[in-house]
């Protein structure tokens, strides 16, 4: 079985031809008769079934090897065959099994390979072998090459006699029978010609309908598109003409004549009628409007001018038809917001809203509590850009929004003290110089060469400054025109610890907590007071000639300098009946609550421990002439309670110590005139009255703090700043706070007028003063750069404010300076710059 | 005695210290001195005149205004209106209107404030578009420019 069979692939595998066949059957025919005939009869037989039973039959008794190797060998052949037509089903025609039937011959001599066929597979052979004549010609293939073959055949041979005679017949026929596969072969390669040009025709006409379709469905698109365009259009068109007769309705004209029909059978629904004129144009309306008057009687018309008349009256533009002046009057009882809100009302309103008149206004009310007067713009047109400056700054402190940052560099120890006069700043240092500054320029203007200095005061009517030293008990005055020490204050067993002066007294506190008052001109010690069980934290003198002191145990005396004697003292604390208290000031100035800062100006005084800020207020008595504040508008020259005017000091040519003609002369006359504001510094106005010292101060606020160590007041704006200590610790508290005292009185604290915003809840209000304050860390330029200022070197010292800006001196030497003009920083973006 | 004459020649005769509630009429009494000539009052009606002198007579025992708090533009603004001149001012706008005219060419400060104050106070408060509607004012600004002013005015709110 194993050389046949290569000998038969060999042919068979390179030529597969239908010549093929040939040669295979002169081999063939010695034993391949009677295989084929066995084919033959299945084939004869015809029926799956048939065919089945003689392979069936046999088998049985016979064993396996013959009739498995018939059945194989028709199988086999079949099973090859078979897949031709499963393979093209569609192609129903003959044609296929002609192309394959040269395929068979080397289909069959792999048939000897011992997979047992299914039974199955031969049922479909019966067919094909009916057809097909070469299949007897390969049987005879199988005989030979296989021993044990020829049994098996020669049992299917005997088995199958009774076909015999036919199978002789075919057998006869072989030579035709070439000739006619031949031909055969022809008719196939005509079909397969001729399926192949059908095919290609079917292709052709296949590609044909494909771009057809291809066409028809562009065509469609583009028609498509044609009728989505001229629906847009149409609709277009039926828009332009809906709007055209909402315009112009017709029926609106329509609906007038209904509406003047039901008016004629006596109900008019007025809605009805107002609809309709609404919906008329303007010349429309005028058109009905003249119809109806031509068709009116001569009395309907009088009566309509009276109608009319009264219409008029009744609602037309009051403010407009003012003259402009009593305009400007009304609207001057608005405030800016208000101001602002009515001006698109109209042309006029906004003409008459940006009035100079109105701006000037509102910029004096705000800045008549500044200590320089304002300088009024070089236009009218200037106002209203000034207020909103002013604006700004107002609002700037009220937020804590510094807005500029100026750092004065040059010290070189704790910067102790500040005094801020206009434009120029004091400062005294542990490294013991007094520096003098120009803060228009930045530059130092002077440097004096002292002790350590802890405190300073100075006074600008006498061009005079007072410097009080840490650890020698000396004061020492200087000239802040020429520079010049005037005056030695030696009395003080110790450093000193707080001073205050005015034209005529200088008090000194301490650190040997006595309290000794001078005639700072001659250099005279006028009385020494030394009730004092406690370490003195502030003093001031009030008035003329009256001086409080605070000591850090929170008690607070009054001393009448003439009389030489105290006049009163109580303690902070026994201020806690006062219903603002709420009992906030039970421990003040025992344990924790030592007093920390002091800061006095007139009447006003503050004091305040780590956690509480109490501003007070001495009782004002007696003659008022406060409250006629000298304006800065161009009336005030004519104010007649202008404060005297200091004559100029004669710089170079005042001895120290000795007072000129000149000068005895300024003091008796300041003296004389009981007019004087300690420190009243540049105010261009001064507080007349008399202190009554025997009367307890007036609590106008207790502000609740958080941990803070230094500040300093505003009085006049009512604005208290103060600051923690910048300790080392990490995560420690480093702020500076600015609260705005909103508590007035109405009446009683004339210096600070209310911001627009606040005038109404307060006008006519007789609440008694509330601690409204709220206190705000200052953020803006200072929380942009607060990594070079909240560290612990630059712990604030001192600070000193106005009504610009305020200065803060450090540990480090560093003096820096935050001004509150400007608008760059706002609320809610803190991070921005320039 | 006083004989005032409206620009409608109708005659009014007041006491004297009513008359010189109106600051125009005092001084013409102080120049002419004591006559029984009539003063006219051209810029006037009678029916304005009436209510004016109806003020002048509840207010006749005031004490005069300080002389010189009149143009003092640091002083509290409020727009307070006693309860008898809120009762005399509730008139239509154009007797409004017409008061403040008149209170003011008389001369009349007090009753002058009183005029303005409620105005001031028609005004406070309101929308621009009630405002124009309170006085029939057509609005002559587009929508952008009302948008426009509403925004350079924001400074104002912000704080």
């Amino acid at each position: 079985m194993a050389t046949p069979s290569p000998l038969a692939r060999r042919p068979s595998a390179p030529q597969p031809q239908g010549r093929r066949p040939l040669a295979v059957s002169t081999t063939r025919r010695p034993s391949g008769g009677p295989a084929a005939v066995n084919a033959n009869a299945g084939a004869a037989a015809a029926g799956g079934v048939a065919v089945m039973s003689p392979i069936s039959l046999p088998s049985p008794p016979v064993q396996r090897p013959s009739p498995p190797q018939n059945g194989r060998g028709t199988p086999r052949v079949q099973a090859l065959k078979n897949a031709p037509p499963v393979r093209s089903p569609h192609t129903p025609f003959r044609p296929p099994p002609q192309q394959r039937h040269s395929l068979p011959a080397p289909a069959i001599q792999v048939l000897p390979s011992p997979s047992p066929p299914p039974p199955s597979e031969s049922t479909h052979t019966p067919h094909r072998h009916a057809s097909q004549t070469p299949s007897p010609s390969l049987r005879p293939v199988i005989p030979p090459s296989s021993l044990s073959s020829s049994p098996a055949s020669f049992w299917a041979t005997t088995e199958d006699l009774a076909s015999d005679d036919d199978l002789i017949t075919e057998v006869d026929e072989h030579a035709p029978d070439e000739e006619f596969i031949r031909s055969l072969q022809g008719v196939g390669a005509l079909h397969t010609k001729q399926l192949r040009s059908l095919k290609r025709l079917l292709e052709q006409s296949q590609t044909g309908a494909a771009s057809q379709l291809h066409a028809l469905q562009a065509e469609s698109r583009n028609l498509r598109l044609e009728m989505a365009r001229e629906r847009v259009d149409r609709e277009r068109a039926e828009r332009a003409l809906e709007r055209e007769r909402v315009r112009r309705p017709p029926e609106a004209t329509l609906d007038m004549t209904q509406v003047v029909r039901g008016s004629l059978e006596g109900s008019i629904r007025d809605s009805e009628v107002r609809g309709a004129l609404r919906t008329l144009r303007p010349a429309e309306r005028m058109r009905l409007i003249h119809i109806i008057l031509d068709s009116c009687l001569p009395g309907d018309i009088s009566s309509m001018i009276r109608l009319l008349d009264k219409y008029l009256k009744s609602t037309f533009d009051v403010l407009g038809n003012l003259p402009e002046e009593l305009a400007i009057q009304t609207l001057a009882y608005l405030s800016v917001p208000e101001l602002l809100a009515v001006e698109p009302v109209s042309h006029t309103w906004q003409g008459l809203v940006h009035h100079p008149a109105l701006w000037r206004g509102h910029c004096l009310r705000l800045s008549a509590t500044d200590p320089v007067p304002l300088r009024p713009p070089a236009n009218p047109s200037g106002w209203e850009p000034l207020y909103r400056g002013l604006h700004h700054r107002e609002s700037n402190w009220s937020l804590g929004l510094a807005q500029s940052l100026r750092l004065l560099p040059g010290h070189t120890g704790y910067v102790t003290t500040l005094h801020l006069r206009g434009t120029r700043l004091f400062s005294g240092s542990y490294d013991e110089t007094v520096r003098v500054w120009d803060l228009t320029s930045g530059e130092v203007v002077k440097e004096l060469k002292v002790k350590a200095v802890s405190c300073l005061e100075s006074l600008a009517e006498e061009e005079v400054f007072a410097v009080g030293f840490h650890d020698v008990g000396r004061v020492q005055i200087f000239s802040s025109l020429t520079w010049s020490p005037l005056q030695t204050l030696q009395g003080h067993l110790y450093g000193i610890r707080a001073l205050s002066l005015n034209s005529t007294y200088l008090v000194s506190a301490g650190a040997d907590k006595a309290l000794v008052c001078w005639d700072w001109r001659a250099g005279t010690k006028i009385v020494r007071f030394g009730q004092q069980t406690n370490l003195n934290i502030g003093v001031q003198l009030l008035g003329e000639d009256r001086v409080v002191g605070v000591t850090v145990d929170g008690v607070v005396r009054t001393f009448s300098i003439p009389r030489r004697e105290m006049l009163s003292q109580f303690r902070l604390s026994d201020l806690g009946l006062n219903l603002l208290a709420d009992g906030r000031l039970g421990g003040v100035g025992q344990g924790q609550n030592t007093l920390q800062w002091f800061a006095a100006k007139g009447r006003n005084m503050t004091c305040a421990t780590k956690s509480l800020i109490l501003r007070l207020e001495w009782p004002e008595e007696g003659s008022d002439s406060s409250r006629t504040t000298g304006l800065p508008s161009p009336l005030a020259s004519r104010h007649p309670t202008q404060r005297k005017v200091s004559a100029p000091l004669p710089s170079p040519g005042f001895p120290p110590g000795v007072a000129t003609p000149q000068r005895t002369d300024t003091l008796r006359r300041s003296s004389l005139g009981r007019v004087s504001v300690a420190s009243a510094a540049s105010t261009p106005r001064s507080v007349t009255f008399d202190v009554p010292l025997g009367k307890l101060p007036r609590i106008v606020s207790i502000t609740d703090t958080p941990d803070i160590s230094v500040g300093a007041v505003d009085p006049i704006k009512g604005r208290v700043v103060t600051s923690t200590r910048f300790s080392t610790r990490t995560g420690a508290d480093r702020r500076i706070f600015v609260s705005t005292c909103r508590a007035t009185q109405s009446g009683q604290s004339p210096h600070r007028p209310p911001l627009d915003g606040e005038q109404n809840s307060e006008s006519g209000s007789s609440q008694p003063a509330q601690a409204g304050n709220d206190i705000l860390p200052i953020t803006g330029i200072w929380q942009a750069s607060s990594e070079e200022l909240a560290m612990p070197e630059k712990n604030p010292m001192s600070i000193a404010l106005d009504h610009e800006e305020m200065v803060v001196g450090c540990a480090d030497g560093t003096i820096y300076v935050l001004g509150f003009v400007g608008d760059t920083f706002r609320v809610g973006e803190p991070d921005q710059e320039g | 005695m006083v004989t005032l004459t409206t620009s409608d020649n109708e005659t009014f005769t007041v006491d004297k210290k009513v008359a010189e509630k109106s600051v125009l009429i005092k001084n013409m009494l102080e120049d002419v001195g004591e006559s029984d000539q009539a003063i006219p009052l051209p810029n006037v009606t009678a029916s304005v005149l009436k209510k004016v002198l109806e003020w002048c007579e509840h207010h006749k025992d005031d004490p005069a205004p300080p002389e010189n708090e009149d143009k003092d533009d640091t002083r509290k603004r409020t727009t307070d209106i006693s309860e008898w001149d809120q009762k005399f001012i509730a008139v239509d706008q154009e007797m409004l209107f017409e008061i403040i005219l008149a209170a003011n060419y008389l001369d009349i400060k007090a009753l002058l404030d009183v005029g303005c104050k409620t105005v001031a106070n028609m005004i406070k408060g309101k929308s621009p578009e009630e405002i124009r509607k309170l006085f029939n004012i057509v609005n002559d600004f587009t929508p952008e420019e009302e948008a426009q002013i509403k925004k350079e005015n924001e400074w104002a709110e912000d704080r």
